[in-house]
């Protein structure tokens, strides 16, 4: 099958992979068309790439967040912060912490791979209810 | 097909994830930082439609809100049961 490259500019990095396209028979006209399932492979690669080499930045920021299909506000609420703090991140007019961009870059990497562990770890601890006042704890 | 149609039809294959991109559209998506799921959103949730290109049966322009809510313009193409983004 025949493949184009596509590439992702986050950062002032760029990540590059090989995508299937192929051509309508009804419009051949439109050139290589590339599915969105297709699509959604290649930002799966990006998304663990950006795990993987610790990238660090708005752009990358932004990028994990939606490939997860979460707003601002699902994120701000999961990190416990305002919206707004995650929109001046994500434009630039404050730093991305590390611990934001480890958070969101892993539940992106997870997302990649079929599981949603982390995002389930910072579900449960944004919600405090149920949660048990004794517990035991065991030492034997 | 009329506007209401093919605003049915745009969020239904969008939906359904039965959409593909241009290699141009797809590059200037990339290019801007803009996943498939922003795009997923914005026609899934598709709010106007009007008639575009050469052929006005299956050629229109949709805005919808993205996953943040803003506004999305994108040029598709309805085709056998398809959805082809043409430009982003």
């Amino acid at each position: 099958m025949p493949t184009t490259e596509l590439k992702m500019k986050l950062d002032g990095r760029t990540l590059r992979g090989r995508v299937p396209c192929s051509v309508s028979k009804i419009r051949p006209e439109l050139g290589p068309l590339i599915d969105s399932d297709d699509l959604e492979v290649f930002e799966a690669k990006v998304a663990q790439s950006i795990f993987a080499q610790r990238l660090l930045g708005p752009e990358s920021l932004r990028f994990c967040r939606s490939f997860c299909e979460m707003s601002m506000q699902a994120v701000a609420e999961l990190l416990q912060v305002d919206r707004r703090t995650v929109q001046r991140w994500e434009s630039e007019e404050s730093p991305v912490p590390p611990w934001a961009m480890l958070l969101v870059s892993k539940m992106a990497d997870e997302r990649s791979k079929g599981r949603a562990v982390m995002r389930t770890w910072l579900a449960e601890l944004a919600d405090e209810r149920g949660r048990p006042t004794d517990i035991d704890v065991d030492v034997t | 097909m009329d506007p209401e149609d093919a605003l049915r039809a745009v969020r239904g294959l969008a939906k359904a994830n039965r959409f593909r991109l241009t290699v141009h559209a797809a590059r200037e998506a990339a290019e801007c930082g803009a996943t498939r799921a922003h795009i997923r959103c914005a026609l899934t949730n598709a709010n106007n439609i009007r008639p575009s290109g050469d052929n006005q049966a299956s050629d229109w322009t949709v805005l919808g809100p993205d996953l943040d809510g803003d506004d999305l313009d994108l040029a598709v193409i309805i085709e056998d049961g398809l959805l082809i983004i043409t430009v982003y």
